[in-house]
């Protein structure tokens, strides 16, 4: 994130104001280790004491350096919420600070106490957060369409990519609306991420109505005879985010593709185990067992209407 | 697809042993016995294989006649041990499928039986509209009223040539908040008056895309105007997205405990046009209808279609639809409900 200097002096000025240089090099020492030293950043011997808007301005200048201004802004939100250390701080200027951060197209969530990218003025496949290497619990969803060789036989490439542009734009409507976002499109499927806070929730919401939204474009404008019929799976787990997106290939979105090979059905969403319980019961009750017995708990939703 | 297959015969399931394997159907395996509830599960999704053995000729037709009647994709016999000799006669009767003693085992493969949907899926066509009804779960009623164009002049596809103070043919759709009294006794006023906003809300973001406007609103129930070009109705879609969606939209947007529910009635008539503020002075015989329609025939949750409107989508969306009695002299349909 580029940070505009009006912005980088309101943060020094907050910091500066807030807390004495102890309780900043506590904090600084949260993004940069134990070893970070103040003293050596600002040249100032340790017999010399630092006046509070030189040591804020270097700590400013730091995280501005690493890219984690916005985990360092969200960090004095925390301490004026919830203090450290037992003491509360009151930390000026933040809402102007928050302001700024929000007219550069980002929005607050106070959920996750997180920054995001807002997806009406940017969308980035890491949410302009997500860092290279680390490892988050996120949740998958994997959409395959059914039968695409017999499909793209029986009705010729053009036709069907003409189709699948259709679906890639229609699913990423739905997901991006939930703070979902595309990771993978190959031709007949793809896969979206979901982090951060409610990320089961966000994905089973977004594969139903999908699902739903499918079966309205079979009935009106779907131009194949029998209609376009795709699988829907969902399954969380840890995954290391990389920004070549060799994430692809990680254990969570192996398993995902695993289960929808298995167990994936046409005109379904399929989910794995863990995510069920984080649906609300209005929801979760309307997916049934896959196969009784199973050790693999996994659970699906189909749309159907009383005969 | 759900294949059912009712059957106690190893043989009979061995049959099947590939097409279980397949990714895109699920077999299960019943007893024959349980024939009638399995009808009674069956739908769209569902082809339902019964095995001949031990039936009479009299209980294969018997057989036949319920598996027509329900709304299943298609069905047929499986007929290892020769039972059913006039083979033909279960296809003109309405069977999709006959697995006889002589196709090797494991032959009942994922490609054949796409052949064998195919087919189920033609013959269905080819009998429409005769057997709409009842291969898709409509009332045994299929020929469709007489469509009779509205007396008026059509609004247009848009807002355009619309002029205040004129009276035009519109797409209206009543929309009613369920349970008002009960929520009334349980919850604060400004509960409520927060519960109406987010309806309204809802309303406006779904009809948009179609051009609806919040034409009367009143306490718990309004109406929407959607411009109607004289041919097509394009309201009935995102009618239908609300009923699939009321579950997430409950979850996700109204955030309260106990499910909202409202229900809709939708209608081609003719109304005067008034900017908002001025529709307390209208007087209009389709408005005291569709108000009628929405408080008397709708039941909370239900979406009702008049056949003015109904007549005028594909017939495929039809489908979903069930004629209940008429109201006011006037055919209706519900959707039916999604479980």
């Amino acid at each position: 994130m580029r940070v505009k200097a009006r912005l980088r002096t309101l943060a020094i000025r907050a910091l500066a104001e807030s807390m004495e240089i102890k309780t900043m090099v506590h904090l600084a020492r949260r993004f940069f280790g134990a070893a970070y030293d103040l003293n050596e950043r600002t040249g100032f011997p340790h017999s010399v004491p630092i006046p509070n808007r030189t040591a804020a301005s270097q700590i400013v200048d730091d995280v501005v350096e690493k890219d984690l201004f916005l985990d360092f802004v969200s960090n004095l939100i925390y301490l004026e919420r919830l203090g450290m250390a037992g003491r509360k701080y009151r930390i000026p200027r933040l809402s102007a600070i928050i302001s700024e951060i929000v007219d550069t197209g980002y929005h607050f969530d106070h959920a996750s106490g997180t920054f995001f990218e807002d997806h009406s003025v940017r969308v980035t496949r890491n949410w302009g957060v997500l860092r290279e290497g680390e490892t988050h619990i996120m949740a998958f969803l994997g959409v395959d369409v059914s039968g695409n060789s017999e499909l793209v036989r029986a009705h010729g490439n053009e036709m069907m990519s003409s189709i699948y542009r259709t679906l890639r734009s229609m699913l990423t409507t739905i997901v991006e609306r939930r703070n979902g976002r595309l990771w993978g499109w190959e031709g007949d499927g793809g896969l979206f991420a979901f982090t951060f806070e409610e990320e089961n929730q966000r994905a089973v919401h977004s594969a139903v109505e999908a699902l739903h939204e499918l079966f309205l474009y079979n009935l009106v404008s779907c131009p194949l005879p029998g209609g376009l019929h795709v699988r829907f799976t969902v399954h969380n787990g840890p995954c290391e985010y990389r920004s070549d997106g060799t994430e692809l290939k990680s254990d969570t979105v192996k398993r995902l593709w695993d289960i929808d090979d298995r167990y994936g059905q046409a005109d379904s969403v399929v989910i794995s185990a863990a995510v069920l319980p984080s649906l609300d019961h209005t929801l979760s009750h309307t997916f049934t067992a896959v196969k009784a017995g199973s050790a693999e708990r996994l659970h699906r939703y189909c749309l159907r209407f009383e005969s | 697809m759900r294949i059912v297959l009712l059957t106690d015969r190893k043989k009979s399931r061995a049959a099947f042993a590939s097409l279980s394997r397949s990714r895109d159907h699920t077999v299960e395996v019943r007893p024959p016995a349980d024939f009638k509830a399995a009808i009674a599960a069956a739908d769209r999704d569902t082809f339902i294989y019964v095995d001949a053995a031990g039936l009479s000729l009299a209980s294969v037709r018997a057989r036949i006649k319920s598996l027509v009647d329900t709304a299943v994709e298609g069905f047929g016999f499986v007929d290892l041990t020769r039972t059913i000799s006039d083979v033909a006669d279960l296809f003109h009767r309405g069977a999709a499928d006959y697995i006889g003693a002589d196709l090797p085992t494991g032959k009942i493969t994922a490609q054949r039986f796409a052949r064998i949907l195919d087919f189920a899926g033609r013959k269905v066509d080819a009998d429409l509209p005769l057997l709409e009804g009842r291969q898709r779960g409509m009332q045994a009623s299929p020929v469709w009223p007489p469509l009779v164009a509205p007396v008026g002049s059509p609004s247009g596809s848009d807002w355009n040539d619309v002029v205040p103070g004129r009276e035009y043919t519109f797409q209206i759709l009543f929309v009613g908040l369920d349970h008002v009294s009960e929520m009334g006794r349980k919850s604060s006023e400004e509960l409520l008056r927060s519960l109406r906003r987010t309806l309204q809300n809802i309303l406006t973001r779904a009809f948009a895309p179609v051009l609806g406007r919040i034409f009367v609103w009143k306490e718990d129930s309004g109406l929407l105007l959607i411009p109607y070009d004289g041919e097509n109705v394009t309201a009935l879609i995102p009618a239908m997205r609300l009923v699939l969606n009321r579950t997430l939209i409950n979850i996700e947007q109204f955030s309260v405990t106990t499910p909202i529910s409202w229900r809709m009635g939708l209608h081609v008539g003719n109304t005067t046009y008034t900017e908002s503020g001025g529709t307390s002075a209208i007087v209009s015989e389709t408005l005291n209808f569709i108000f009628h329609l929405g408080d008397k025939a709708a039941r909370p949750g239900e979406l009702v279609v008049t056949w003015p409107a109904l007549g005028r989508v594909p017939e495929r969306v039809r489908s979903y639809f069930t004629r209940i009695e008429d109201f006011e002299g006037t055919a209706l349909f519900r959707m039916k409900e999604p479980l």
